[in-house]
């Protein structure tokens, strides 16, 4: 800019308001950049309140003072914030939906409480295949079981210490060849489901007769994806 | 643009008593926020949900982000003072913030280019990497294509102003521009806040809730 041009300006009242508008914008986004930048200055919720209050804020002041909402008829305004309002309350609804804004929400807990197994289809490359437990819907019953059977044998690593037979001949926990009907009977009132549960999650609870306690290690269920494990549970009560 | 002049200093006889066109850019723009919202939604839906990286912590440049994002604030503080020249008539004002605007805007699609090949030649991050790839590259892209497609608009504007067919007169063809420039700037706002201020240090599945933020530090496996 020219300094004749400048000077014109300045007389101009909204010059001046434009410079200050640029300013302000200039050093909120300054602040915002210190308070994330080498480290993040404050974390959790202030974090999030105070980022979205300074950007509201550089949104506001762009709307009324650079869009002139401000100074233009009320329409446009209700206009936009109506779309705006709309979009909002769109966002809102698809975070509650799939669980986001829970405080003790998990990452990847929706997709891993909805995973079905997925099912290799025949003459599928093998390049497209993805991990077990992230894929698609249906299969059925077999499916669930073949993969509980995977997990059972790889990476859950039960095959280790659990003789199922057939299948695995570890020695040092209980036999599982019949855990889907003698798991019922194991605690009093528990089904072999609940059972079978019980023993992954909290392997501390119970510990059957004759082995010693705290062989089951703990934290087993960590290593798998919700559905892996949803599928080694049917595994083992299928196990009859 | 006959009636041009006339609409500056009354109102066009239309049923709202505003002008058609200006309230049907303030239209468009109100539906463009679901636009952009349904974009970001999805990408704070997905936010910390991929599976493998690489995550945004590990691509992340906020220092050079935040420079592109002076740089487009600066491009709106331009176009206003681009809208200011047109109603003094300022021929030579007019282009030199038009020609501001532009070029500003241009460097703000060259800093997304470099970000963009950044991260895929260089890091290995496309679109179809993993959700954090898909959801940044839909964001961040169809946010570009705005910043584009208002590049090539203030050129044109810039064209005609070259002709000395902008004054205030005709006012109203750069405030219309004007308003779509802002808005892309505000939305650029909104992205930056959600994208790389709160979730810049988003590692893999170990974060926690979305807006309780990241724990990048935590990556069990």
């Amino acid at each position: 800019m020219t300094t004749g041009h400048a000077g014109e300006q300045m007389r101009h009242p909204t010059f001046r308001q434009y410079v200050v508008v640029a300013i302000v914008l200039f050093l909120i986004t300054m602040l915002e950049f210190y308070i994330i930048y080498p480290h993040q200055r404050i974390t959790g919720i202030p974090l999030v309140v105070v980022l979205v209050g300074l950007s509201a804020v550089k949104f506001a002041t762009v709307i009324f003072f650079y869009m002139h909402l401000k100074f233009d008829a009320r329409l446009f305004t209700w206009i936009f914030l109506g779309g705006l309002a709309l979009a909002f309350t769109v966002g809102v609804a698809l975070l509650t939906l799939f669980g986001s804004l829970r405080a003790e929400a998990q990452p990847r807990g929706f997709a891993q409480e909805n995973a079905v197994p997925y099912v290799p289809e025949h003459g599928e490359g093998g390049a497209m295949e993805p991990k077990p437990g992230s894929g698609t819907t249906t299969g059925g019953d077999a499916a669930k079981l073949a993969l509980g059977k995977e997990v059972f044998t790889g990476r859950g690593t039960c095959f280790a210490c659990h003789t199922i037979q057939g299948v695995s001949t570890g020695a040092v926990g209980p036999e599982l060849t019949h855990i889907g009907t003698t798991g019922s009977s194991r605690r009093a009132g528990m089904s072999s489901d609940a059972y079978v549960r019980q023993s992954i999650e909290e392997p501390g609870a119970f510990t059957v007769p004759g082995f010693p306690p705290g062989g089951m290690p703990a934290g087993l269920k960590d290593n798998l994806a919700k559905g892996e494990f949803e599928a080694l549970v049917a595994f083992l009560l299928a196990q009859k | 643009m006959a009636h041009a002049a006339e609409a500056v200093h009354h109102a066009e006889a239309t049923t709202t008593g505003l002008n058609h066109r200006k309230l049907l850019m303030w239209v468009f723009l109100g539906s463009d926020c679901l636009f952009f919202g349904a974009l970001i939604a999805t990408y704070m839906v997905y936010r910390g949900q991929s599976v493998n990286g690489p995550y945004p912590t590990d691509i992340l440049n906020i220092p050079v982000t935040t420079i592109s994002t002076f740089v487009l604030l600066c491009s709106s503080f331009a176009m206003v003072q681009a809208l200011a020249a047109t109603n003094r008539n300022d021929q030579k004002g007019i282009k030199i913030w038009l020609l501001a605007t532009a070029l500003l805007g241009t460097t703000f699609l060259l800093f997304q280019a470099y970000e963009f090949y950044t991260f895929s030649i260089g890091e290995g991050l496309y679109i179809y990497t993993n959700l954090f790839g898909s959801t940044f590259f839909t964001l961040t892209g169809f946010h570009g294509a705005h910043v584009t497609l208002g590049v090539v608009w203030l050129m044109s504007l810039f064209i005609i102003a070259f002709k000395g067919r902008l004054g205030p007169s005709t006012a109203l063809d750069v405030e219309i521009a004007g308003l779509y420039w802002h808005f892309v700037d505000i939305v650029w706002i909104v992205i930056f806040t959600l994208v790389y201020l709160i979730g810049g240090y988003d590692a893999g599945p170990a974060a926690t809730g979305v807006f309780i933020g990241p724990l990048s530090s935590v990556l069990p496996v």
